[in-house]
């Protein structure tokens, strides 16, 4: 079997071991089904050639769905670790943008040499500061108490997400 | 090449898998395999592999590892005590089944009942 056969076999291993741990399939338990997907699949890719093999079983997706038809009560970490990536991504990037807005309001407002601090909506509790010097002489920008934002933002959509407080009330699955 | 009405084959899935893993213990591809040549040739192995996993959850499956010459470790199936108690109880319900199929369609049935042997 070659290597981009073996690739197309181990993405769809991985994409069913994903729904899995999605659906709250333990480690071990989804360490043995990866296992056996991956042993059935060669065996029938030897067979009828992998394209076939991975048609055969259909959607990695609805597999995992129709292994696990009631969905364990345990934390996602993964998803919650997505969600917590993707909310830390449009946290600095809202921050950035803003600041870049604010600094070149300041440089609008033709005020050099100083340091302006100020509000901008929805960031409260954050101090934007943008410093212009004379002459384009530089410019240094600023936002404090930004790591509210920057680490309660994701931490609380990891939490919600996660919902790690099942691992203390679920039952053994 | 015949052709099974899905729901039709997903009732009696579970029957197949036992009647199979009772002669012989064998793994996930290779009883899609035997399935195949018995007829079953629109049966997909997503399907299969599902049906598998919850009779295994269900106690009428049990499985262990064992290696193969051609590569890793195959898992394979053998049916339990509960899974052949499970298999009688579906056969009988499968013969009063056609029986009564039969009683209404007019059609006879084409298989013994165990009982009759």
């Amino acid at each position: 079997m070659g290597i981009i056969d073996r690739f197309r076999i181990e993405n769809a291993v991985q994409t069913y071991d994903f729904w899995l741990e999605l659906r709250g399939m333990r480690s071990r338990r989804r360490k043995e089904a990866r296992r056996e997907l991956r042993t059935n699949l060669r065996d029938a890719a030897a067979d009828v050639g992998v394209t076939q093999a991975l048609f055969n079983i259909g959607s990695p997706k609805e597999l995992a769905y129709a292994m696990t038809p009631e969905a364990a009560q345990r934390p996602r970490w993964s998803l919650g670790a997505m969600w917590a990536s993707l909310a830390f991504v449009v946290v600095v990037f809202g921050l950035m943008y803003t600041a870049s807005t604010f600094t070149s309001g300041v440089d609008a407002s033709g005020v050099v040499g100083q340091q302006v601090t100020g509000f901008v909506f929805p960031w409260f509790g954050v101090d934007f500061m943008a410093r212009i010097e004379p002459n384009r002489g530089g410019l240094s920008v600023g936002a404090g108490n930004a790591q509210w934002y920057v680490l309660g933002l994701p931490l609380l959509a990891f939490v919600l997400v996660a919902r790690p407080w099942r691992a203390f009330t679920q039952k053994a699955s | 090449m015949s052709i099974h009405d899905a729901q039709m084959l997903k009732g009696v899935l579970a029957l197949l898998l036992l009647s199979l893993l009772a002669d012989e213990d064998n793994y996930g591809y290779g009883i899609v395999t035997a399935l195949r040549e018995a007829g079953f040739t629109d049966l997909a192995e997503g399907t299969v592999y599902p049906a598998l996993t919850r009779l295994e959850a269900a106690g009428h499956l049990e499985s262990y590892l064992q290696r193969s010459a051609s590569g890793p470790a195959r898992k394979y199936y053998r049916t339990t005590a509960d899974g052949r108690a499970d298999l009688v109880a579906r056969r009988e319900s499968w013969h009063d089944l056609v029986a009564s199929v039969g009683r209404v369609s007019g059609l006879t049935p084409s298989v013994t009942h165990p009982k009759e042997n």
